[in-house]
C-alpha cells in the first residue's frame, strides 16, 4: 500500500501540471479542469494495480481526463464541440501587456475549433506524436495530421495581417 | 520529397521528423529556412500553451485522494475515537505532503522538472555554441568549448534559484542536463524511475544533474559536460 501511495504521488506530480493544461484548453473553466483533473487521479489511483505497461501512464491518464469531460458534459447536457471558443479569462493573465506575442497566440489558440486545438495541445503540451494523438482520440492518424496541419496554418493565417501572407513554393 | 510535401509533414508533426524529412531539410535553403522558422515558432507556442497551474494542484489531489479513500469506506457506526482517528490521520497526510514541497529531496526536485518538461525531449534546434550560452547565462554558467549538437537550451526556475536547461542527443535518446548553481549537495546521488536514470555531482559549488533513458551511459556525459562547462566571469 505504501509502495503504491509513493508510486501515485510520483504520478501526480509528473502528470497532474500538464493534465491541468491540457483540460483547461479544452473547457476554458479552471475549476472544471481541477475537479477533472483531480477526478482523473482517482480513477487513476483504482485502477493503478491493473496498469501492465508503465510507459502508457500517461496516455492512460489522458484518455480518463477526456473521457471524465465528455462525462461532465453529457451530464449537464451541454455538447463538448460547442466549445469552438474559450474565453482567454480563464487562463487568469487575459492582460495584453504580459507579453505580446503570446497573448495574440493565446487568443488565436483559444478560437481554433476544437478539433483543430485539441490534437495540437496534446502534442505541444504532452508531446505525442501522431499516432499516440489518434489513439486517445480515437480517430485515424492521417486525420490527426490534417487536423495538425490546419491548426498550425489557422493560427499563421490569424496571427499574419493580410498584406503579409505568402503561399508556399 | 518536394519542398510542399516537406512543409505539409513539417507543420503536421515538427517534433518527429523523418531521416528523409531531414535530408530534404539539409539539402533545400528555403525548407531549412523555413523550418528555422517554424521552430521558432513552435518556442512561442509551447510558452502559450503553458497558462498558470493553481498553486498547490498536485498536493491537493493527493490530499484529497487520502481524504476520499476514507469517506468511501464502508459506513460503520462511527465513535468519536474513530472519528478523531481520521481527523488525525489527515492531519499527518497533509503535514507529510507540506514537508515533501518545503522540503523536495533533490532528487525528486530534479525527476519533476525533467517530467515537467518532457516536451523538450523533443526539440531539435541545433543549436551553436553561442546561441547555448545566451540562453544560459543567467545561470552564471557558459560552455568554454562546444558541447556538439545541442537540441535545446534554456534557462529554468529550479527550487529558488536560477539554473540552466540543456538536452543533448545521447546513445540511447536525448539526454537532460540541470546546472543548478545553488543546489549544494554533499556527495552524488543517484536518480531512477520507471523511464530515467541519471546522477547528481557536486558542480562549481552547485550541482549539475545528468539523466537519460535506463542504460544511457550517464558517467561519460557527465565527465563531457565537466570539461566544457564553466562558472562566468
Amino acid at each position: 500500500m505504501v509502495l503504491k501511495q509513493t508510486q501515485f504521488d510520483a504520478i501526480v506530480n509528473a502528470y497532474s501540471v500538464d493534465l491541468y493544461r491540457y483540460l483547461i484548453w479544452l473547457c476554458g473553466n479552471t475549476q472544471l479542469a481541477e475537479d477533472i483533473s483531480q477526478e482523473t487521479f482517482f480513477r487513476a489511483w483504482r485502477g493503478l494495480d491493473k496498469l501492465q505497461d508503465p510507459k502508457a501512464i500517461k496516455s492512460w491518464l489522458f484518455t480518463i481526463a477526456r473521457r471524465e469531460l465528455a462525462r461532465h458534459f453529457e451530464k449537464n447536457k451541454t455538447i463538448m464541440e460547442s466549445l469552438d471558443e474559450i474565453h482567454l479569462a480563464a487562463f487568469g493573465d487575459a492582460d495584453p501587456a504580459l507579453d505580446p506575442d503570446v497573448f495574440s497566440l493565446r487568443q488565436a489558440l483559444s478560437r481554433l475549433p476544437l478539433p483543430y486545438r485539441e490534437p495540437l495541445v496534446l502534442q505541444v503540451i504532452a508531446g505525442y506524436s501522431g499516432n499516440e494523438i489518434a489513439e486517445i482520440l480515437q480517430v485515424q492518424v492521417n486525420t490527426v495530421m490534417t487536423r495538425l496541419f490546419r491548426a498550425r496554418k489557422l493560427l499563421a493565417q490569424a496571427l499574419t495581417p493580410a498584406s503579409d501572407e505568402k503561399g508556399f513554393k | 520529397m518536394n519542398c510542399l510535401e516537406f512543409r505539409r509533414l513539417y507543420l503536421s508533426d515538427p517534433y518527429h521528423c523523418s531521416e528523409e524529412m531531414e535530408a530534404h531539410r539539409l539539402a533545400c535553403d528555403h525548407c531549412h529556412r523555413f523550418a528555422r522558422q517554424q521552430s521558432e515558432q513552435e518556442i512561442q507556442l509551447k510558452r502559450a500553451v503553458k497558462v498558470a497551474v493553481p498553486e498547490g494542484l498536485a498536493s491537493r489531489i493527493i490530499v484529497s485522494k487520502a481524504l476520499h479513500g476514507r469517506a468511501n469506506k464502508a459506513t460503520v457506526k462511527r465513535r468519536p475515537f474513530k472519528l478523531l482517528a481520521s481527523l488525525l490521520a489527515a492531519s499527518f497526510t497533509l503535514l507529510a505532503v507540506l514537508w515533501r514541497i518545503l522540503f523536495i529531496p533533490t532528487e525528486q526536485l530534479v525527476l519533476t522538472h525533467v517530467t515537467d518538461e518532457i516536451h523538450h525531449l523533443q526539440d531539435n534546434f541545433a543549436l551553436t555554441t553561442h546561441a547555448v550560452n545566451q540562453k544560459i547565462r543567467s545561470s552564471g554558467l557558459y560552455a568554454s568549448q562546444s558541447l556538439g549538437p545541442v537540441r535545446y537550451a534554456g534557462s529554468c526556475q529550479i527550487r529558488d534559484h536560477v539554473g540552466a536547461h540543456i538536452i543533448i542527443p545521447g546513445k540511447r535518446g536525448p539526454v537532460t542536463v540541470l546546472l543548478m548553481p545553488k543546489e549544494s549537495i554533499q556527495h552524488p546521488l543517484t536518480v531512477k524511475d520507471h523511464r530515467f536514470s541519471g546522477r547528481i555531482v557536486p558542480f562549481t559549488g552547485g550541482s549539475m544533474a545528468v539523466i537519460g533513458e535506463r542504460g544511457e551511459p550517464i558517467d561519460h556525459w557527465i565527465d563531457y559536460m565537466s570539461q566544457r562547462l564553466a562558472q562566468a566571469g
